[in-house]
């Protein structure tokens, strides 16, 4: 029951974008198209699933004072280690994910991840966490990269939604596109979570 | 005392280890990444010169700058020992929004592109990286119902724009002309960086071997002269 509340919590209830409102500034970034989204999804699902495990396992290790320099070497090293094995022996998907390498050494995913959750909990509940943070991120960029590339470049994966005669509205592609997209999606999160507390708390007046 | 003396310590060990798995790291890789890294420069230089897939490439250094880094060229030849030159080739180092951007670029005798080839960059996603996009003509609907056309040698269109351009032709602009070539939207210093590097690799060439400047073996033996 716990595993299954560590993994599913990071979709929806504690999405890292949407309700936890981290990581915006890889998420401004990539959300230009679907294939980036994807891109940026799965290289930091990977590497925080690496840092959680790691950070994890030393834990007990670890002094509290000086936890979040130690964080940040852990992380550092790793997607450096990680950067370069891929770069010698996968050069193809390093060409595809080698861009979003940088951004993720500044995710603050990744560090709030180990500071709120690996730094305290076992190996196996932070892979969890790190899978459901992962997916979560991953789709938020999904939903977010559509609505920017449909509308910004009239595509989908690359291939045209509208026809050759759409003319695409360029800033959806654009930082401001982003922002908006990204505060409507906010706003809609929140709304619907009103809604489902109202739902909700008649029930439980009535009980107590 | 104690407690600062132990955090300290762990802290350095971390640190120590960290530094350590880097080296090895670095030290298993690096002879393959150079190695592809090579065969990947070899590549590009026959796909950037069309016609040059049998020739034999010369590497010319010079004692000029580029973009800070010593500029080298490669005489493409129709074979070896052979006096005709088919076209030359060199690398462009441009300073884009947040990388150096690597160019493989091609031209003819006359100083005309023949054509370019990105080889590394770490821009922007979604912005700078367009510099290496390929647009698909096809629909998502056709590609749904599986009526997609196959797209072979599709190439990237910023970089195609390149084709054909003489130096005074590759100044980037906003709207579309002849006079140059069409910036990114967003990514304008992306796009100006690969256009100036090709740009001032060109000059360079010209200086060295075109007409009037004289042999190039000449003027690396005038720039010679002055070292001590």
């Amino acid at each position: 029951m716990r595993a299954m509340h560590e993994l599913v919590k990071g979709i929806y209830k504690e999405n890292p974008v949407f309700r936890i409102v981290l990581g915006l500034c890889p998420t401004l970034a990539t959300s230009t198209s679907v294939e980036n989204g994807i891109g940026m999804g799965a290289a930091a699902t990977f590497v925080l699933l690496g840092s959680n495990i790691v950070i994890a396992a030393l834990r007990k290790v670890i002094p509290g004072r000086v936890r979040i320099p130690c964080f940040i070497l852990i992380i550092a090293s790793f997607v450096t280690v990680v950067e370069l094995v891929m770069g010698a022996y996968l050069p193809e998907l390093s060409k595809a994910l080698g861009i979003f390498i940088p951004l993720i050494v500044v995710n603050c995913i990744i560090m709030a991840r180990a500071e709120a959750f690996a730094a305290k909990n076992g190996i196996w509940v932070s892979i969890l966490d790190a899978i459901g943070m992962g997916i979560g991120f991953t789709l938020a960029l999904l939903l977010i990269g559509t609505i920017r590339e449909v509308l910004g470049g009239g595509t989908f994966f690359g291939y045209m939604v509208f026809g050759p005669n759409y003319q695409p509205v360029l800033i959806m592609l654009l930082a401001p596109g982003g922002f908006i997209t990204i505060a409507l999606l906010l706003g809609f999160f929140n709304l619907l979570d009103e809604k489902m507390k109202k739902k909700t708390e008649p029930a439980r007046n009535s009980k107590g | 005392m104690r407690e600062s003396l132990n955090l300290a310590l762990t802290l350095t060990a971390i640190a120590l280890v960290a530094s350590l798995g880097l080296a090895a790291a670095y030290t298993a890789t690096y002879q393959i990444k150079e190695q592809y890294d090579l065969e990947e420069r070899e590549a590009a230089r026959r796909e950037v010169l069309p016609g040059a897939e049998d020739a034999v490439f010369e590497e010319v250094p010079t004692d000029s700058l580029v973009s800070g880094k010593s500029f080298v060229y490669y005489a493409a030849r129709a074979g070896a020992g052979s006096q005709d030159v088919l076209g030359y080739t060199f690398t462009a180092y441009g300073k884009g929004y947040s990388s150096t951007i690597v160019t493989m670029v091609g031209v003819d005798t006359e100083f005309a592109v023949t054509g370019i080839r990105i080889i590394s960059q770490q821009e922007t996603p979604g912005l700078g990286t367009k510099i290496q996009e390929i647009l698909s003509k096809n629909t998502l609907w056709q590609v749904l119902s599986g009526n997609a056309a196959e797209e072979i040698g599709a190439r990237p269109w910023f970089q195609a724009q390149f084709d054909g351009r003489g130096e005074d032709r590759l100044r980037v602009v906003k709207a579309k002309t002849d006079d140059g070539v069409m910036a990114i939207t967003g990514a304008t210093i992306s796009s100006e960086a690969v256009a100036g590097s090709v740009r001032r690799g060109i000059a360079m060439l010209r200086s060295i071997v075109g007409p009037g400047s004289g042999p190039a073996a000449d003027t690396t033996a005038v720039a010679g002269e002055g070292t001590p």
